[in-house]
């Protein structure tokens, strides 16, 4: 630990750890701030209870689980069985694009791995894809993607 | 010993143990964004925000270690970094609650942080890296990332089909973040 010192940060991120300090000290002290927390949490806690109560209302009044959301993320299909591809846990497969390319990593399991017939189904659709030539309509080649809508199959 | 760890929870009394915090951390954290949206101010308003936050939040710490601290630390400042890239634009909420704006950084100082986050050498690692791909993945990324063609045109420019564009970017990005993941000075751990 204590990494970082020795190695000064530039003066104006310094000089702003006081600015930092001094708002740190005033918040805890402030007397708005305990009223606030005294009035405003209780408030809250009764909007979030209130507010968890009618989604397990609709719950029980609705079995489909929906559990991911449409157009958002995907699951992937083994092409041998016809079913969803899983992971070690059990769970299957699944990816939501993120916002960022660079961070983006493709579908893992939550253990870090991904299963070995999505990698070389993967392989396989982007040998494919290099021998298409530009123009060609790919709404006929081979996928293995499903979008997830409310549920996921064989659940 | 978990100094970390006791400085946070001494903090819940006494703010000023927070400073410790502060000292230990923000260089890191700072360090950690840079290198992941290679932009010193956008890194420096997360940094602050995600110290402001963390503050406010101290109570909920449960951890025990120091590595505790620094990953719950690293989640907020994760956290902090997704709704950045979902909003393009920085949260600042602990900071106004603490009633304070994030640091201004000068031009110098905007250098300074890029530099002391290993910049240099992530980007001679990047270019030689680049250097290493497969001619079509690199031509590729090039149009893609460098040209900031939309995947039609690189798609045409190459005389491949637009998905097969977007395979071969995706499979460039992912060997770059593989080479740049793994130098040492990419993550620091505790």
């Amino acid at each position: 630990m204590t990494a970082d010192r020795g190695r000064e940060l530039p003066a104006s991120l310094e000089a702003w750890r006081d600015t930092f300090m001094t708002a740190i000290a005033d918040n805890a002290q402030s007397p708005q701030a305990t009223w606030k927390r005294r009035i405003l949490l209780p408030i809250a806690a009764i909007a979030v209870l209130g507010i968890a109560g009618v989604a397990v209302a609709r719950l029980a009044d609705n079995p489909e689980p929906v559990v991911l959301q449409k157009g958002k993320t995907i699951g992937y299909i083994d092409l041998r069985t016809g079913e969803p591809i899983h992971c070690p846990n059990g769970a299957p497969l699944t990816y939501s694009p993120s916002a960022n390319p660079v961070e983006d990593d493709g579908p893992r399991c939550a253990d870090g791995s991904v299963p070995d017939v999505y990698s070389s189904q993967v392989r396989d659709y982007e040998q494919w894809l290099e021998k298409q030539p530009a123009g060609t309509a790919l709404a006929d080649g081979p996928t293995f993607s499903y979008e997830l809508k409310s549920g996921i199959p064989g659940q | 010993m978990a100094r970390l760890a006791q400085a946070l929870r001494e903090s819940a009394s006494n703010p000023e143990a927070f400073g410790f915090i502060f000292d230990d951390q923000f260089g890191p954290i700072l360090d950690r964004l840079v290198r992941r949206v290679f932009d010193a101010e956008i890194a420096v308003d997360v940094a602050a925000e995600t110290l402001a936050e963390a503050f406010t939040q101290r109570n909920r710490f449960r951890g025990s270690t120091d590595a505790e601290v620094v990953n719950w630390l690293n989640a907020i400042a994760d956290r902090k970094l997704a709704r950045f890239y979902r909003k393009d634009a920085v949260e600042k909420r602990a900071l106004r609650r603490l009633g304070i704006d994030s640091p201004h950084l000068t031009e110098e100082e905007h250098h300074e942080v890029l530099e002391r986050a290993g910049m240099a050498e992530l980007r001679g690692l990047v270019r030689s890296e680049l250097r290493a791909l497969p001619d079509a993945q690199r031509a590729a990324l090039t149009l893609r990332v460098v040209d900031e063609l939309p995947y039609s045109q690189v798609a045409s420019r190459l005389g491949i089909t637009e998905e097969a564009a977007r395979a071969r970017v995706a499979r460039a990005l992912r060997a770059l973040r593989h080479a740049v993941r793994t130098q040492p000075f990419a993550e620091e751990t505790p």
